[in-house]
C-alpha cells in the first residue's frame, strides 16, 4: 500500500515524463517478455514445449482472473469455463466466418500482424465483450444475495451454455452459403457437440503472454488499489465493508464482469490454439473446478500464486505422461498433499516477493 | 442532528422495531442500552442503511436519509463501527484504515486523520503494517473505531465497543470514546454494558422489544430504580 | 551491481533453454524420414483416452494395436527393423490431444501415428499430424469430416453414411419394414449423423420414417418419446446411441409393451449392453465393424491370438485397433522409404487387404471401403447375422 500511496504522489508531481514511463513501462514490458517468448524461447524449445507454454498461458488468463471473484471478492464461482465458453464461440465466430465474409475463404492474411491477425485481435475483444456481457447477466442477480447463490446460478448457467452449443447445427464450410446466411444462422452453425471445427490456428505464444501479461497486471495493480482493498474487504467482512460505505453488490458485480471478460480473452484463445479444437463438452464444470483448484491450491487473492499454480497444475500432468494410468492418482496426492499441508494454499494472500525468505533473497541480491 | 421518527423495521415476518424514537443532539454522546435481541443493532443498521425500514423517518441535519444506500449514508457523515467489530483480518492495520476513508477522495485530509487516528491509539500505529487478524480483541476494537473515524463521520454510530473485552481495556476504550467525541465528533453509542454507557452519556435511551420505553438524563437513567433493576445488577 | 547477481541465477536455466534447442527440429517436416536414424526400431505413436469418460475405448483398442505389433515383430518386423509403440493418454480433451500429438510427432519423432477412436479428438490431432507431414491412421473415428483435414490423414473404419445405409438396407430388406421410427441422441454428433442417414437410405429403399424423436445423453426417462413411438404403429425402431443410453430405452420400451425390432449402430458395441438391457435388448440388431464368430481365417486367429493374450473376446475397436497397426506395417513395407510423403502415398494404394474387419481398400478420401456385419443379440451376446458390402 506504501508503493501505491508513492504511484499517486509521483503522478500529482509535475514531472510529466516520469508519470508516463512509470504507467507505460509494465505494458511495454509484458509485450517484450511475449515477445521474447514467441521469437526466441518458442522456435528455441520445439514445438511440443512451445505448445504446453500456451496452455500455460491460457490457464495463466483463466486461473489469475477466475482470483478477481474466488480471491478477492470472497465469492464462490464454480462455472467460469462457461464465460471461457462464450467468449470462444464468439470469437471463433467472428474469425471463421469473418474470413470468408471478407476474403471469401479461410485462407491467413499475411503473417505476424497481418490482416488475419488483426481480425483475430478483434475477435478475442468481442469474446471478451460478449463474456463480460453474460457475466454482468449472470451476476446482477445472484451477487445481490450473500452465500452460495452465486456457486448455484454459475453452476447453471455453465449447463445452460454447454446445452446450447450441444444443440447448435454443422459449421458451414461453403463460401457462397456463409455469404447468403444471416447472422443468426451463422451463430447457430457453430458445429454442435461436434465442436467448432476448422479454426485457424491464430493463437501462438505472443497472442496468450500478452493476455497473461494484461490480466496479471490488471489484477496486481487492482490489489493495490483503493478498489482492490475494497474488494478485498468485501471478502473479509462483508457486513463490514458495506458500513464502511463500499457500495458491495456494485464491486462484486463489476470484479465478476472483470473475470468474465478475461475468461471470454481465454476462450478465444484456447479455440485458435493449435492441435485444439473447441468444444463444449471439453470447457464444462469440470473445466471450471480445474479452475477453481488452481485458485485455491495458489492461495485465494495472491496473483503470483494463482500463476505459479496454473501452471504447475498444466506442466504437472505433462511430466507426469510416462506413468500413464497413475498420473491422475498421482496429480490428486499432489492437490491432496498441499491442501493438509497449507489449507491456505501455496501463497495464501500474499504474491511472491512478500515471502520472508524470498525478500531475503532479493534484498540480498541488490 | 439526527432524528428518528416512528421507525418500524420488519426482518421478514419478525417486526423488529416497532416505532422508535429517539434524537441525538449535536455534540452529544447518547446510548441506546437494551437487553441482548431488543433491537439496537437494528437501530443503528437502519440508521447506516443497511437495513430499509418498512415505516418511518430518519432525519440527518435536516435531511431525510431512511432507505439510502448505506455508502451515501456515508458520504453525508455518519460513520457505523459494527458489532462484532468486523476487522479485515488479512488486510493490514493501514490498510484496514484506508479502507474506512473509501468514500473520500481527499488524499491530504486522509493522510492528516490518519495521523489522528494514530494520536487516539498510538498501539495502532506500532502495529499499522501487521495484519488485523493478528491484532488482540482490545487492539481491534480500536481498529473498529479508528476506521469509522478515516470516514471523517460528524455522526459515529457504535456497536457494542465493549463486547467481549477485559475490564481494564473496556476502561480504555471508554476513554477513547470521550476522546473522540471531545473532538467534536457526535456519538450514537449502542451497548449491553449499560453502567459503563450510562456513565459516558449525556442521555440514554431504553429499548425493549422494538420500543423505546425510557429516555431522559443519563444520571437519571442510572439512579432509576427500573434501570438499576433490569440492566445494572442492582 | 544491483542487476547482475540476479541475471547471474537466471543463467542455468537460459543455459538449459537453449541446449533443449539444439535437439529440436526448427520447421514442419520435423516428422519426414524420423526413427530412420539408423536406429534398429521404428517408432509409431499412438494416441487415446486411457483415462476419462472414454477409457473402454483407448483400452480396447490399445489392446488391439499391441497385438498387432507383437505378431508383425515376431514375423521378423517391417524390413528388419521392430515396430516400437509410444502410447500417449489424452484424457478425452482436445487439448491434450493436440499436445500429445505434437510430442509423439516433434519430441518422439514418430514415423506414423495411430488414432484416435473420438471424431472430435482425432479431428484436433489430425490436424497436427497433417501440419507436421506425418500419415495417421485413426482405427474408428467415423465421422466423415476426419479425413478431410488432408492428404496425410486415413482411418480403417467405414463412415457413418455408409453405417446408416446398413442399418437402413437390413430394416428394409431382412426385416421388411416399411414403417420405421428413429430415436437419437441430439447432444451427439455421430448419433445425429445416423439418423440422418439412415432416413435418407431408408426412404430410398421405398420404406418411411414416421417419427423421429431426440433424448440427450444420460436422460433416464424416455416416457414421452415412446409414447408417441406407441402411437405411430411402425415395424422397426433404429437406435442410433450409445450402449448406456440403448439398454435403458431398452427396457422402457419393452415394459411399454413396444415388441418391434429394435436397430443400431456400432455404438451398441459393449459387453455393458447386455448387463444394462438384459432380456429388453434380445432380438435386438446392430452394424457393426466385425463379429467374433465370422468364418472367416483371419478372424478366428485373430479372435483366439486375443482371447489367449487379454482373456477376453475382443469388441470391435480392438479388431479396429489390431487392423490399423496391420494396415500401417504393410504399409511400411510397400513404401520405398518412411518418409511421411511416401508413407502416406503407401497407405493410400491399400487395396483388398485381408483385415480382421473385412477387406480394406483405402478409397480416395483416404477411407476404407469395406463390408459392415449385422449382429443379433442372442443370449447376451452379438452373433452374427449378415455382411453387407458398400455399393450392393
Amino acid at each position: 500500500m506504501e508503493a501505491s500511496f508513492q504511484d499517486r504522489s509521483a503522478a500529482l508531481r509535475p514531472s510529466m515524463g516520469k508519470a508516463a514511463v512509470s504507467a507505460l513501462l509494465p505494458p511495454a514490458v509484458v509485450i517484450g517478455l511475449a515477445a521474447l517468448l514467441h521469437f526466441v524461447i518458442g522456435p528455441a524449445i520445439g514445438y511440443f514445449y512451445a505448445k504446453v507454454l500456451t496452455d500455460v498461458g491460457i490457464a495463466v488468463v483463466m486461473a489469475v482472473s477466475l482470483n478477481l471473484v474466488n480471491g478477492y471478492t470472497g465469492q464462490f464461482s464454480i462455472g467460469h469455463a462457461a464465460f471461457m465458453t462464450v467468449g470462444g464461440y464468439a470469437a471463433g465466430s467472428v474469425v471463421y466466418y469473418g474470413h470468408y465474409l471478407i476474403w471469401g475463404s479461410l485462407q491467413q492474411q499475411g503473417g505476424f500482424l497481418g490482416p488475419s491477425t488483426l481480425l483475430y485481435v478483434v475477435a478475442l475483444l468481442v469474446g471478451g465483450l460478449a463474456a463480460a456481457l453474460a457475466g454482468f447477466v449472470v451476476g446482477l442477480p445472484s451477487l445481490r444475495l450473500r452465500g452460495d447463490y452465486l456457486a448455484i446460478v454459475t453452476l447453471g448457467f455453465g449447463e445452460i451454455v454447454r446445452v446450447l452449443v450441444t444443440r447448435t447445427n454443422d459449421v458451414l464450410f461453403d463460401a457462397d452459403e456463409i455469404a447468403a446466411a444471416s447472422p443468426v444462422t451463422l451463430l447457430t452453425s457453430v458445429g454442435g457437440s461436434l465442436g467448432f471445427t476448422g479454426l485457424p490456428f491464430l493463437t501462438n505464444l505472443f497472442w496468450v503472454w500478452v493476455a497473461a501479461g494484461a490480466v496479471i497486471l490488471f489484477s496486481y495493480r487492482l490489489k493495490r488499489s483503493d478498489q482492490g482493498r475494497a474488494l478485498l474487504s468485501i471478502r473479509e467482512d462483508e457486513i463490514a465493508a458495506e458500513a464502511m460505505g463500499i457500495p458491495t453488490t456494485r464491486f462484486k458485480v463489476q470484479a465478476f464482469v472483470y473475470a468474465a471478460f478475461f475468461a471470454g480473452i481465454a476462450g478465444g484463445l484456447f479455440a485458435h490454439e493449435v492441435g485444439t479444437t473447441l468444444n463444449p463438452q471439453e470447457l464444462g464444470f469440470q473445466k471450471s473446478f480445474e479452475v477453481v483448484i488452481m485458485v485455491v491450491l495458489g492461495g485465494m487473492g495472491s496473483v503470483t500464486g494463482t500463476t505459479i499454480a496454473a501452471a504447475a497444475l498444466v506442466i504437472l500432468p505433462e511430466a507426469l505422461r510416462s506413468f500413464s494410468d497413475y498420473r491422475m492418482i498421482a496429480y490428486a496426492l499432489t492437490l491432496i498433499l498441499v491442501m493438509l499441508l497449507r489449507p491456505q494454499g501455496l501463497m495464501g494472500l500474499r504474491e511472491v516477493w512478500e515471502i520472508p525468505a524470498v525478500r531475503k533473497l532479493l534484498r540480498s541480491g541488490r | 442532528m439526527l432524528r428518528l421518527n416512528d421507525l418500524h423495521v420488519h426482518y421478514g415476518a419478525v417486526h423488529a422495531l416497532q416505532g422508535v424514537e429517539l434524537e441525538v443532539n449535536q455534540g452529544e454522546i447518547v446510548t441506546l442500552i437494551g437487553s441482548n435481541g431488543a433491537g439496537k443493532s437494528t437501530t443503528l443498521r437502519a440508521i447506516s442503511g443497511m437495513l430499509r425500514p418498512s415505516r418511518g423517518t430518519i432525519d440527518f441535519e435536516g435531511k431525510p436519509i431512511a432507505g439510502l444506500a448505506p455508502h451515501v449514508v456515508v458520504g453525508l457523515g455518519i460513520a457505523h463501527s459494527p458489532e462484532g467489530r468486523g476487522v479485515f483480518a488479512n488486510l493490514t492495520v493501514e490498510e484496514n484504515l484506508q479502507v474506512g476513508a473509501y468514500t473520500r477522495s481527499d488524499k491530504a485530509g486522509i493522510a492528516e486523520d490518519m495521523k489522528k487516528v494514530y494520536g487516539l491509539f498510538p498501539r495502532l500505529e506500532e502495529r499499522r503494517r501487521q495484519l488485523a487478524g493478528t491484532l488482540s480483541g482490545g487492539e481491534q476494537q480500536m481498529l473498529a473505531m479508528g476506521r469509522a473515524l478515516l470516514a471523517r463521520p460528524r455522526l459515529l454510530l457504535l456497536d457494542e465497543p465493549s463486547l467481549g473485552l477485559a475490564p481494564q481495556i473496556v476502561k480504555v476504550i471508554f476513554q477513547i470514546i470521550r476522546d473522540i467525541n471531545a473532538l467534536g465528533t457526535t456519538i450514537l453509542l449502542v451497548e449491553q454494558n449499560a453502567h459503563k454507557a450510562l456513565e459516558v452519556a449525556n442521555r440514554g435511551y431504553v429499548i425493549e422489544v422494538g420500543k423505546i420505553v425510557l429516555a431522559d438524563d443519563a444520571k437519571v437513567l442510572a439512579a432509576s430504580d427500573e434501570v438499576r433493576k433490569a440492566y445494572l445488577g442492582g | 551491481m544491483a542487476l547482475f547477481p540476479r541475471a547471474l541465477r537466471l543463467a542455468p536455466i537460459l543455459l538449459a533453454l537453449a541446449c533443449s534447442g539444439q535437439t529440436a527440429d526448427k520447421g514442419p517436416d520435423a516428422g519426414q524420414g524420423g526413427g530412420e536414424h539408423g536406429s534398429d526400431v521404428i517408432l509409431v505413436g499412438e494416441y487415446g483416452s486411457m483415462t476419462g469418460a472414454e477409457a473402454t475405448f483407448g483400452q480396447s483398442t490399445h489392446n488391439g494395436i499391441m497385438l498387432a505389433i507383437e505378431e508383425i515383430n515376431a514375423a521378423g518386423g517391417v524390413g528388419g527393423k521392430k515396430i516400437e509403440l509410444k502410447t500417449y493418454d489424452d484424457a478425452g480433451k482436445t487439448q491434450e490431444a493436440g499436445t500429445v500429438v505434437t510430442r509423439l510427432v516433434t519430441e518422439d519423432k514418430v514415423v506414423a501415428v495411430l488414432g484416435e477412436v473420438n471424431s472430435k479428438l482425432s479431428l484436433a490431432g489430425g490436424r497436427i499430424a497433417q501440419q507436421f507431414g506425418v500419415p495417421m491412421v485413426s482405427p474408428s473415428s467415423t465421422n466423415a469430416q476426419v479425413t478431410q483435414v488432408g492428404d496425410m490423414i486415413f482411418r480403417v473404419c467405414f463412415v457413418d453414411e455408409f453405417q446408416g445405409f446398413v442399418g437402413a438396407k437390413f430394416a428394409a430388406e431382412n426385416l421388411q419394414a416399411k414403417k420405421a421410427a428413429i430415436l437419437y441422441d441430439q447432444g451427439s454428433p455421430y448419433s445425429k449423423g445416423l439418423k440422418d442417414d439412415f432416413t435418407k437410405a431408408f426412404v430410398g429403399f421405398g420404406g418411411e420414417v414416421v417419427t423421429d424423436q431426440a433424448y440427450t445423453t444420460g436422460d433416464q426417462d424416455f416416457g414421452a418419446q415412446l409414447t408417441s413411438i406407441k402411437q405411430a404403429g411402425v415395424d422397426v425402431i433404429y437406435l442410433p446411441g450409445y450402449y448406456t443410453d440403448v439398454g435403458n430405452i431398452a427396457i422402457q420400451m419393452r415394459a411399454q409393451g413396444i415388441t418391434v425390432p429394435m436397430v443400431g449402430g456400432d455404438g451398441w458395441d459393449s459387453s455393458k449392453l447386455a448387463e444394462i438391457g438384459g432380456p429388453a435388448i434380445e432380438g435386438s440388431y446392430y452394424s457393426n465393424h466385425y463379429a467374433a464368430e465370422e468364418d472367416r481365417p483371419e478372424v478366428k486367429a485373430f479372435v483366439k491370438a486375443f482371447t489367449d493374450k487379454y482373456g477376453a473376446t475382443p469388441d470391435g475397436l480392438a479388431a479396429l485397433g489390431y487392423d490399423a497397426a496391420r494396415v500401417l506395417a504393410d504399409a511400411m513395407k510397400r513404401s520405398p522409404s518412411l518418409g511421411g510423403k511416401d508413407l502416406a502415398k503407401a497407405i493410400a494404394e491399400t487395396k483388398d487387404f485381408p483385415g480382421v474387419t473385412g477387406h480394406i481398400t483405402i478409397d480416395d478420401h483416404r477411407n476404407a471401403q469395406k463390408p459392415a456385419v449385422v449382429v443379433e443379440m442372442k443370449g447376451g451376446a452379438p452373433h452374427f447375422v449378415a455382411s453387407v458390402a458398400p455399393g450392393q
